[in-house]
C-alpha cells in the first residue's frame, strides 16, 4: 500500500509546454495587457455621458469580446443580467414609485455605470492567472516593491480560507459565549496570519527572491495583431462616445 | 557510501558560537566541514541547537535573525553568509522548513518550480529544460501541472524540495523536512534526497526522525547544549542499542523499527464484528461506538465503513495513508462533517450530529486554532463556561497542576510552547467535561523524550477515564500508548478492518 499513488506518473509536457503554456480556450487569446487596456478604456466610459443606445452597444461589444476569448457563460449571464437591470430601471420602478424606488434607483443607476468595468474585470481575472497578471505587470516596469506584495496577497487567500475553516470547525467544538465570538475567531487568525507571513518571507529571501535582476517572463507573453486590433476598437469606442456619446 | 572524502568543502564551519539577546548562548564552538557530494546529518534533542546550526548555512543566521550575535567563521561555497546578499547566497544555498505548507509562492506547480530562476532571470527555455531535468531525476513526475492548493503536505513538501533543486545549488539544507510528513511522503522525500546526493550535491539534515536518513548519510553529528558532542559513521548509528539511543533523545534509525505496528493483538476488540466486541460493549457499556461509520463527501464515502468499540479507559490508534481520511474519520466522530453515515454513540447514548460537538473534544494537528482567550487562565475559564471563581477555580488550578502547566496562568497561550499548547487544549477539554478525546497527529515533528510524555499524557487520560481515539502515523508513538489499532481503507478498497 505504502507509496502507491504517489509513484504514478502524470504527464509530463514535452518542451516548451511547462512554463506559460495555458488552454486556449476560444478563438482570441489575448494578453492581459490588452485586456488591462480595455479595462481602462472602460473605466473612462464610465465617466462619460452616454445613451441608452452607445451603453447597450457596449456592452454587446464587451459580451461579444468575452464570447471571442471563450467565456460564452460569462457573457451570456452579464447580457442577461444587464436587460434585468434596464428592465427594472426603465419598466418596473416608473410604476412603482416611493422612498424605495428611489433608494434602489440610485444603487441600480451606479450599477449601471460600472458595468463595462465590472464585464471587463471579470474577463481579466478569469482570463488569466495571478502569476500572468503579475508577469504582464512586471513587463509594464511596475516596480517589484509594489509585484511582491501583491503576489504573496494573492498567495496567502487560498490558506486564509483554509485557516478561516479550522478556527470555525474548533470554534463550533466549544461552547463558546456569542459575546466573544468575533475575537475568538480573530485572534487566532491574525496569530497564524502572522506566523506564515514570517515563514514565507523566510523561505523567499532563502530562495533570493530580493534578486536585483530583472525577473524572467515565464508566461512568454507577447503582444500578437489581435491584441493590437482589441485595443484599437476601444479606443476607437472612447473616442466615438467622447465626440457623440450623448446623442447616438 | 564514503562519497566525496577527498573533494572540495563546500560548507565550513569553525569556532561559530551564536548567542541570544537574552545572554543565552545557543551554539557553541561548533566546527564542521561538509564536502561537496556528502550527507551530514544533524541529530539531537529539540532544542539542541540543531536549527540553529542550519540557520548559520542558509544565512538566515545573521540576516533574519537580527537578535543573535554570532562569532566564528562561516564559508559557504566561498561565500561568508554574514557578509554577501541572501540573493548571492542563495545561488549556492537551496533550503528546505518544516511546514509545507508556508513556503510555496505561486498557486500552481510549474510556476513554483521555475520561481527560483525566474527571480534569477534565467532565460525561460533554460528554466523549462532545468525543470524537465529535475522532474526526471527526482521522479517527480506526479508534481507536474498541478493546483499547489488541491496538493497533499507531503506532495507539497516534495514540490518544495524540487523546486528548490531546480535552481540547482551546491548545498541543500533541511531543517525538519519529515515533521509533518506520512510515511509514503517521507519514503518519497527519502528517494528525491538519495537523487540529488546521486547528482553529487551536498545535504545537510536536522531531524529526529532518523530512520527516514540514516541510510543516506556519510556521517551524522550528535548536537546537545549547541555543542558537537559526538559524531557517528552509518555503522555506528545503525548499531546504536535502543537504550543508548532513547539516552540520547533520539528516534528510532532502522525503518524496519520505527514502521513496525506492535499494537495488534489487542485490534480484534475494535472491530465491531468480531465476538469480542459484543462482550466488551455488554461489558463496559460505555466509551464510544461507531456502527457502519463513514464519512461522504460529493455523495461519496471518503473510507470504508468502521465498526469499532472504545470503551472508556481505551486509546484507538487510528492509522491509514495520506488521502485514506484519517483527520476526516475524526473530524466525522466530532461532528464536524456534514456527510457523517452510520450512527456513532457514545455511553450508550446514538449522537445527532450536533451532540458529537457537545461530547467530543479535537485537539487539531495545529493546536493554535484552537487557542482564543489572551492567557491560559482564562482559556480555561472560557472552557468551564466563563465561570473562574470558587469552585470552578480550584478545578482550573488543580488541573493545570496535572497538566505541568502550573505558574503559566497569566502567559497568552500562544507564547507557549507547542507541547504545552497541546496540553493547555486538552485542559480545556477536560474542563469543559469532555470525555471523548480525539487527537490528531499529536506528536507531529517531536523528539524521543517529548513523544515519550505525550505517550505518558495519553495513558494516564485514559487511566482516568477517558475514551481516546487518535490519528497518527508515528508508529512509535502509538506502540507506547494505544490499545487497539484500526487501519482507514479507501472507500474503493473494501472495508476497513482492524489491522492484524
Amino acid at each position: 500500500m505504502i507509496g502507491e499513488g504517489m509513484t504514478a506518473a502524470g504527464p509530463v509536457p514535452q518542451g516548451g509546454t511547462i512554463l506559460g503554456g495555458r488552454p486556449r480556450r476560444g478563438a482570441l487569446a489575448l494578453d492581459p495587457r490588452t485586456l488591462m487596456g480595455v479595462l481602462l478604456a472602460a473605466s473612462a466610459l464610465a465617466f462619460m455621458g452616454k445613451g441608452v443606445t452607445a451603453e447597450l452597444c457596449l456592452v454587446v461589444a464587451v459580451g461579444l469580446l468575452q464570447t471571442l476569448c471563450g467565456h460564452v457563460r460569462m457573457a451570456l449571464g452579464f447580457v442577461a443580467a444587464y436587460a434585468a437591470l434596464m428592465g427594472v430601471l426603465y419598466v418596473v420602478f416608473p410604476h412603482v414609485g416611493g422612498a424605495a424606488a428611489t433608494m434602489f434607483t440610485i444603487s441600480f443607476t451606479f450599477a449601471r455605470k460600472i458595468y463595462l468595468c465590472l464585464m471587463t474585470g471579470a474577463l481579466l481575472v478569469s482570463d488569466s492567472s495571478v502569476h500572468r497578471i503579475s508577469a504582464a505587470l512586471a513587463k509594464l516596469k511596475v516596480p517589484q516593491s509594489v509585484l511582491i506584495p501583491l503576489t504573496v496577497t494573492f498567495r496567502y487567500f487560498p490558506t486564509l480560507k483554509e485557516e478561516a475553516a479550522h478556527i470555525r470547525d474548533a470554534m463550533s467544538l466549544r461552547s463558546i459565549p456569542a459575546g466573544s465570538r468575533a475575537e475568538c475567531f480573530v485572534v487566532p487568525l491574525v496569530m497564524s496570519a502572522t506566523s506564515t507571513a514570517d515563514e514565507l518571507s523566510r523561505a523567499a529571501t532563502c530562495r533570493g527572491i530580493e534578486n536585483p535582476a530583472p525577473s524572467t517572463d515565464t508566461e512568454r507573453l507577447s503582444m500578437r495583431a489581435a491584441d493590437w486590433a482589441v485595443l484599437a476598437i476601444s479606443a476607437l469606442a472612447v473616442a466615438a462616445v467622447a465626440l457623440f456619446g450623448g446623442s447616438a | 557510501m564514503r562519497r566525496g572524502k577527498e573533494r572540495e568543502t563546500v560548507v565550513s564551519l569553525s569556532g561559530v558560537g551564536c548567542t541570544t539577546a537574552s545572554g543565552k548562548r545557543i551554539l557553541d564552538g561548533i566546527d564542521l566541514d561538509v564536502r561537496r557530494g556528502e550527507c551530514v546529518l544533524i541529530i539531537g534533542r529539540s532544542g539542541s541547537g540543531k536549527t540553529t546550526v542550519t540557520k548559520c548555512i542558509n544565512g538566515l543566521i545573521p540576516s533574519f535573525e537580527s537578535g543573535i550575535e554570532l562569532e566564528g567563521q562561516v564559508r559557504v561555497c566561498g561565500l561568508d553568509p554574514s557578509a554577501c546578499e541572501m540573493y548571492e547566497l542563495a545561488e549556492h544555498v537551496g533550503s528546505v522548513f518544516q511546514n509545507p505548507k508556508s513556503q510555496f509562492f505561486c498557486l500552481t506547480s510549474n510556476d513554483e518550480l521555475a520561481f527560483g530562476l525566474e527571480t534569477r532571470g534565467v532565460p525561460v527555455d533554460e528554466i523549462e529544460r532545468r525543470i524537465e531535468e529535475t522532474v526526471e531525476a527526482l521522479g517527480a513526475q506526479r508534481l507536474v501541472g498541478r493546483d499547489v492548493s488541491t496538493m497533499s503536505g507531503g506532495e507539497k513538501q516534495s514540490l518544495v524540495f524540487a523546486s528548490v533543486d531546480v535552481a540547482q545549488p551546491d548545498v541543500l539544507v533541511l531543517d525538519e523536512p519529515t515533521a509533518n510528513l506520512d510515511a509514503s511522503s517521507v519514503r518519497a522525500l527519502h528517494d528525491e534526497i538519495a537523487a540529488v546526493l546521486a547528482a553529487g550535491k551536498s545535504v545537510v539534515i536536522a531531524e529526529h526522525r532518523l530512520y527516514f536518513a540514516a541510510d543516506l548519510a556519510d556521517r551524522a553529528v550528535l548536537i546537545e547544549g549547541g555543542r558537537i558532542v559526538r559524531e557517528f559513521s552509518p555503522e555506528e548509528l545503525f548499531a546504536l542499542s535502543d537504550k543508548e539511543r532513547e539516552i540520547l533523545g533520539l528516534r528510532a534509525v532502522d525503518p524496519a523499527e520505527a514502521l513496525k505496528v506492535e499494537v495488534g493483538a489487542a485490534a480484534g476488540r475494535a472491530a465491531g464484528r468480531s465476538g469480542h466486541a459484543a462482550g466488551d460493549r455488554a461489558k463496559a457499556g460505555s466509551g464510544l461506538v461507531l456502527s457502519s461509520f463513514t464519512v461522504a463527501r460529493k455523495g461519496m464515502p471518503v473510507f470504508a465503513p468502521v465498526d469499532a468499540a472504545v470503551p472508556r479507559g481505551r486509546v484507538l490508534g487510528v492509522l491509514g495513508e495520506n488521502g485514506a481520511g484519517k483527520s476526516t474519520f475524526l473530524r466525522g466522530i466530532a461532528g464536524l462533517e456534514r456527510g457523517s453515515l452510520g450512527e456513532v454513540s457514545f455511553d450508550g447514548t446514538p449522537l445527532a450530529r450536533k451532540q458529537c460537538r457537545r461530547t467530543a473534544a479535537l485537539v487539531m494537528q495545529d493546536v493554535n486554532h484552537q487557542l482564543f482567550s489572551d492567557s491560559v487562565w482564562n482559556e480555561c475559564a472560557l472552557a468551564i463556561g466563563g465561570r473562574d471563581d470558587g469552585e470552578a477555580a480550584s478545578r482550573v488550578r488543580e488541573l493545570l497542576g496535572t497538566l505541568d502547566l502550573s505558574g503559566l496562568e497569566d502567559v497568552h497561550p500562544m507564547a507557549l510552547s507547542g507541547g504545552q499548547k497541546q496540553r493547555l487544549s486538552i485542559a480545556c477539554a477536560l474542563l469543559s467535561d469532555r470525555r471523548l478525546l480525539l487527537l490528531d497527529e499529536p506528536t507531529s515533528g517531536l523528539d524521543f523524550d517529548r513523544m515519550v510524555e505525550v505517550a505518558r499524557l495519553v495513558r494516564r487520560l485514559a487511566d482516568d477515564g477517558a475514551c481516546i481515539v487518535l490519528v497518527t502515523h508515528d508508529l512509535e508513538f502509538l506502540n507506547r500508548c494505544c490499545d487497539d489499532v484500526l487501519e482507514l481503507a479507501c472507500a474503493q478498497g473494501g472495508n476497513g478492518g482492524a489491522h492484524g
